[in-house]
């Protein structure tokens, strides 16, 4: 940064000039033809003119006028080119350049843009709080100074900023979206989703068989508390309740509760994660699992990385279940592309191996996924998720008389329509086929479900 | 060819107007011969107000190099027509040429001949040719009535610059048979020059 403002100013026409000698008179002539120059369009020309005018007469105030008013429009130009071949940081020595020369609100507000790029909040804030006292400059600085506060996990602030976008503003509508953002954001954020469906197979029964479809309603809730903003520790509660139609033995409950620290945000962030979850299935103990995990994502430019490690110790409360507890470990990676404004594809693999208290019960599995998150205008969000896993395991049961290997073939599909700033109307179709080499095994089902998610930062 | 006019300037600077001049027409000769013609031309300028003859020929060559060719035109027009070499001609025929003035570029040209030695003659036969080439069917009353419009455009405030074109007109209305707006060449030529004596 230091070499790259020194070489910039070696080679800076709008520099000052050191003085080198004092001749008031010939420093007028050299006014004459810079001034001359630039009323017949030859700015670069007039600048060396003055500049040596200013060489031969520090004092001399039209020279120091003259150079002034031609840079800061080369300046401007400069500073707007860099802003938008990407390179913020020269943007930003080139506009405080300007502005050490001459006050610009503009140059203002595109050095708080650059700054704000350059993930420099507190440098970025007091020149996008001057542009915004210029009327036409206002707009894009609350833009703004809503995204550093968003960046802030302030939803209160960038709320605040945004709603004072003008409705015909080019930016109003991903302002708009913003907005949203902020109201469901915050360092206490309250969901709640209730919905109701159809499973076309909630007992699992082997295709043909007939039975095993039911109606559903469900509730969850989750509670999530960021004292310090995204990047930093975070704690989370969350409960479900869904009862079945028909099918009361498969009514499921659970909660849980997790505690984790994040360093970075969402699209570059490490994070390591404890959580204990505790299910109940018609009414009964059922499992109670503690979880580690850790996560990581990151990008460059277009191209998105992330994985995770999750290390899981089961403890199933059944008699008939009780066989699958032990030690599950999973892994994945993913690698994608930003597509449109907030959409990703991504594609990756997962692996993950099951010990539990038999070899007959125990698997290592493995497989592909892909996935599609695609923003549809202001309010809606499509998804899409498919997957493949195929699950050898380790023994032949002898329940079974075979060693069992299943393939499960899943997809998923989803929109959110956003109703409201914290109203949003979910649809969701899953379906899983899978196949194993027990006949019985083998199964295929689909769930829809409609639900309503309200979501709300409290602060 | 910096060169040639570096070697032109130390020459000729001993007959400038003052020792203040002289040090601005070398420094201007110096930046151009790097290639720095705006430079140049500043120093040029800065020499002609201290009161060099020469300058306004210097500052013709540097705004020729830079591509200003109707002001390089109104530069050598305002020259002291004495006391120049061929060299500065030759730059004072490539304004003429880049500023469509064929006739006015020949003519120059064509008095440059090799008086600025073998390479320079070589560059002077290749412009001739090309102004041959673009001369070859004679001129139309188009090409005639393009040169007036100029002459019109430029008038106001760049007498020079309209006499030049002025001169063009009437010089091509002189290859065509029927004269084309001869007279009114002459006419408007004579209005300028009246605006000049006043």
């Amino acid at each position: 940064m230091i070499l790259l403002a020194l070489l910039l100013a070696v080679s800076d026409p709008c520099a000052s000039p050191p003085a080198e000698r004092n001749d008031p008179e010939l420093a007028r002539r050299y006014v004459a033809v810079g001034e001359g120059e630039r009323d017949s369009g030859s700015n670069d020309t007039a600048r060396f003119a003055f500049r040596e005018a200013l060489r031969s007469d520090p004092s001399n105030e039209q020279a120091r006028r003259g150079l002034d008013a031609l840079c800061t429009d080369a300046r401007f130009e400069e500073g707007r080119r860099l802003l938008d071949e990407g390179d913020p940081k020269s943007a930003v020595i080139v506009f405080s350049r300007l502005r050490a020369a001459t006050a610009s609100r503009p140059a203002a507000l595109l050095e708080g843009i650059a700054r704000y790029q350059l993930e420099d909040a507190a440098g970025a804030r007091p020149l996008l709080e001057e542009a915004e006292l210029e009327p036409g400059l206002a707009d894009a600085a609350h833009f703004y100074l809503g995204l550093i506060a968003l960046r802030e996990d302030n939803a209160r602030v960038a709320a605040e900023q945004l709603a004072q976008i003008s409705p015909d503003a080019s930016l109003a509508a991903t302002a708009t979206e913003l907005t949203r953002t902020a109201r469901r954001s915050g360092r206490l954020v309250i969901s709640l989703l209730v919905d109701s469906g159809y499973d076309s197979n909630v007992t699992l029964l082997p295709s043909g068989v007939p039975g095993g479809q039911d109606g559903m309603g469900s509730i969850a809730a989750a509670l999530v508390a960021r004292p310090l903003g995204e990047s930093g520790p975070w704690l989370r509660a969350n409960g479900l309740y869904r009862r079945q139609l028909q099918l009361h033995d498969y009514d499921l409950g659970a909660v849980g509760a997790a505690a984790g620290w994040q360093l970075g945000r969402a699209a570059k962030h490490v994070g390591l994660e404890y959580d204990y979850d505790y299910l109940t299935l018609g009414g009964s103990p059922y499992l109670g699992a503690h979880r580690l995990s850790a996560s990581g994502a990151t990008a460059f430019g277009q191209f998105l990385l992330s994985g995770g490690y999750m290390l899981r110790f089961e403890s199933y409360r059944t008699g008939a279940t009780r066989p699958f507890s032990g030690i599950l470990q999973a892994a994945n990676f993913t690698a994608g592309l930003r597509i449109g404004a907030g959409g990703s594809i991504r594609v990756g693999y997962q692996l993950g191996g099951d010990v539990a208290q038999y070899p007959e019960t125990s698997y290592f599995e493995h497989g592909p996924r892909a996935r599609l998150d695609l923003p549809l205008g202001e309010r809606t969000r499509l998804s899409a998720d498919a997957s493949a896993l195929w699950r050898p395991y380790d023994a032949v049961d002898p329940a079974l008389g075979v060693k069992r290997a299943d393939l499960f073939l899943d997809g998923t599909l989803g929109a959110d329509f956003d109703l409201s700033d914290q109203l949003t109307l979910r649809a969701t179709v899953l379906g899983r086929r899978a196949f194993s080499n027990a006949p019985d095994l083998s199964y295929a089902r689909v769930v829809v479900s409609l639900g309503l998610l309200v979501s709300t930062g409290v602060f | 060819m910096s060169w040639a006019l570096w070697a032109s300037l130390l020459l000729t600077s001993s007959a400038s107007a003052t020792t203040g001049a002289e040090e601005h027409l070398l420094a201007g000769a110096r930046f151009f011969k790097e290639g720095r013609f705006a430079e140049a031309l500043v120093e040029f300028r800065v020499a002609q107000k201290a009161g060099s003859g020469q300058a306004l020929w210097y500052a013709g060559a540097a705004l020729q190099k830079l591509g200003r060719s109707e002001e390089a035109i109104e530069a050598f027009a305002a020259a002291d027509p004495t006391g120049h070499d061929a060299l500065l001609d030759y730059y004072r025929a490539l304004a003429c040429y880049d500023a469509r003035l064929y006739l006015c570029a020949d003519k120059l040209l064509a008095s440059v001949g090799d008086r600025s030695g073998p390479r320079i003659a070589g560059l002077v036969q290749e412009v001739r040719a090309k102004i041959a080439v673009v001369l070859r069917d004679g001129p139309s009353t188009d090409t005639i009535d393009w040169y007036h419009e100029r002459a019109i455009e430029a008038g106001q405030g760049r007498k020079l610059l309209a006499t030049a074109y002025l001169e063009e007109a009437l010089a091509l209305s002189a290859l065509r048979a029927d004269h084309y707006r001869a007279a009114d060449a002459r006419a408007a030529l004579l209005h300028l020059r009246r605006l000049g004596s006043r």
